[in-house]
């Protein structure tokens, strides 16, 4: 595997790591991937997916209106690193 | 002072309710022995005092005032800690979250409190549930109480080592993979992942959502049952939840299948040995036990791989630092922001399965690794059907090998993941399944695998406490 996949692939993860992390996580993932390779042997014509194991139909909850939780509300913001009243504070986006 | 390690919860209740011992000095005695005790073995990250004497001081009311007490009231009882306790900090085993306090109760512990357990702390885990030795907790690994220099299995290594050394009747772990089962069959205790979807996700932090099962870990299968029996059935806040309870007719003889793919290359001679007595031991006793075949089991542990880590990535994208994290990072922007608080807030571990994950989802790839996993997966699945015509029950042995020592594995991944080779079909497959303490090897205990079909609970149990009897 390429040095450059593996920098994409730690940049759709979302982590910042160092070049020490990056061999060794480079090392495990192509070890990894190359033990996933034998799935290719399998049969899979004409077999559907299965993303549930159990059979699953929609179901729809009534339509009822719900009394928000102000106190659960507060409880969650209070859990933020930063916060303004109500509000998650976030840093500089654009 | 009471020992835990010799009692049922039957003959505990029978104490309390003949007032033979105060639920307060139940409450009293259990701490005192996890303060000597854990110190050594490492089980627990928080402990719940407060929580546990209060429920005991309402008991022994009840008590006093001859009222019918609820039906686990006085279960002293353990919790993984990625299940949320309202009030109760709830680390998932990552400095990610190590200062998160959860706002609400998991449905299944709202339904444990509603019977009046004790709840006495929250058990150590591999991160985020990404392991098998509890040696990838970020805060210390959890030994073995049959022997300190081994690993106790995981990820729910901390549950079943607290029922193990006796601190607890019993437990409560998460199994995506065999992270139930795997540390019961480790610690010589009965540990059952349900069915897919027989027990609420809510309130469970999430690690692969198609996979994932709250259960019950205890010393013996009656109590194991007590607990299940609370925690299943529909919660209108996990719309995957589902509850049949199955009623199979009485046969004269079970049979049992016998795969023959679980039992050759990777697997400890002397448990095969073992697990074949076991065997030999139960057909003198009304069971027909039968050689079958689940001829896609070699494609098991990969196809796993890929389906977890995919949605390991997915469901792991929301720790951005922004809502629960307390770790403070000076950054320039967001991105720079979110790349430095993941990058510090997990670890190695659960670092590898993300990338997998989003490896195996990106443009390219999602065919040829994702939709490949979960068609195989459904051939997985329909092995098991097959069999589950001929025969009842499924056995097979829990772990491929004894516990291995602190350290032995963790550098090697691939070698660690083997660990869970004969528990991860019944997960792909949405079985329910239960680890049963057998027998024992240079005295490490060695565990069998009951595998049943969909919202069999009650048949496995049945049939485990037949096997119990024997041994």
């Amino acid at each position: 595997m390429k040095e450059k996949e593996i920098e994409k692939i730690i940049k759709y993860s979302l982590f910042k790591v160092s070049k020490k992390e990056k061999q060794e996580l480079k090392k495990d993932f192509e070890k990894i991937l190359n033990y996933v390779e034998k799935l290719k042997k399998a049969n899979v014509k004409d077999t559907p997916p299965t993303f549930y194991p159990i059979p699953l139909k929609n179901v729809f909850r009534k339509d009822e209106k719900k009394k928000i939780d102000v106190e659960m509300a507060k409880k969650l913001i209070e859990m933020a690193p930063e916060k303004k009243e109500m509000f998650f504070k976030v840093k500089k986006v654009l | 002072m009471i020992d835990l390690k010799i009692l049922s919860y039957k003959k505990l209740r029978e104490m309390l309710e003949k007032k033979e011992i105060k639920c307060q000095e139940l409450v009293e005695d259990i701490f005192e022995r996890i303060e000597k005790e854990d110190k050594k073995i490492k089980s627990f990250l928080t402990l719940t005092f407060e929580l546990a004497f209060e429920k005991a001081k309402k008991i022994d009311e009840m008590i006093f005032q001859k009222r019918k007490l609820k039906s686990l009231a006085g279960f002293p009882l353990a919790v993984k800690d990625n299940i949320l306790i309202e009030n109760v900090k709830c680390t998932a085993g990552s400095k990610i979250l190590e200062n998160y306090i959860a706002p609400f109760d998991a449905t299944c512990i709202k339904k444990l409190k509603d019977e009046d357990v004790l709840i006495i702390g929250k058990t150590n885990l591999d991160e985020f549930a990404m392991g098998s030795s509890t040696e990838n907790s970020a805060f210390f690994p959890t030994r073995n109480p049959h022997d300190l220099e081994r690993v106790p299995g995981g990820s729910s290594g901390g549950s079943a080592a607290a029922v193990a050394a006796g601190f607890v009747l019993g437990a409560l772990g998460s199994d995506t993979g065999g992270s139930i089962r795997q540390p019961a069959a480790f610690c010589g205790v009965c540990g059952l992942k349900p069915t897919y979807g027989a027990v609420s996700r809510y309130g469970l932090i999430a690690f692969a959502s198609s996979l994932d099962q709250i259960g019950p870990i205890a010393k013996n299968v009656e109590d194991c049952e007590l607990i299940f029996e609370v925690i299943c059935g529909k919660d209108e806040m996990d719309s995957t939840s589902f509850f049949e309870k199955k009623i199979f007719q009485k046969k004269e003889k079970l049979k049992i299948g016998i795969p023959k793919e679980y039992f050759g290359e990777g697997l400890d001679k002397r448990i095969k040995d073992k697990i074949f007595d076991v065997l030999k031991k139960i057909e003198q006793e009304k069971f027909e036990v039968l050689e079958i075949s689940l001829p896609h089991t070699e494609y098991c542990l990969a196809c796993y791989f890929l389906v977890s880590r995919c949605e390991a990535a997915s469901n792991l994208a929301r720790y951005d630092g922004i809502r629960y994290s307390k770790l403070k990072e000076d950054s320039k922007d967001i991105f720079d922001f979110y790349t430095k608080i993941r990058g510090r807030g997990f670890g190695k571990e659960v670092k590898r399965r993300i990338m997998l994950g989003n490896f195996a989802l990106s443009e390219g790839y999602y065919e040829g690794y994702y939709l490949l996993a979960q068609k195989v997966r459904t051939l997985i699945s329909n092995d098991f059907k097959k069999a589950f015509e001929k025969v009842d029950l499924i056995f097979t042995p829990t772990t491929p090998t004894l516990p291995f020592k602190i350290g032995e594995k963790i550098k090697d991944p691939l070698s660690m993941y083997l660990a869970d080779i004969f528990t991860v079909s019944p997960n792909l497959a949405g079985l329910p399944a239960l680890s049963l303490p057998c027998t024992k090897i240079d005295n490490l205990p060695v565990g069998l695998q009951i595998i049943g079909p969909h919202f069999s609970e009650y048949l496995i149990f049945e049939t485990a406490k037949k096997i119990e009897k024997m041994f």
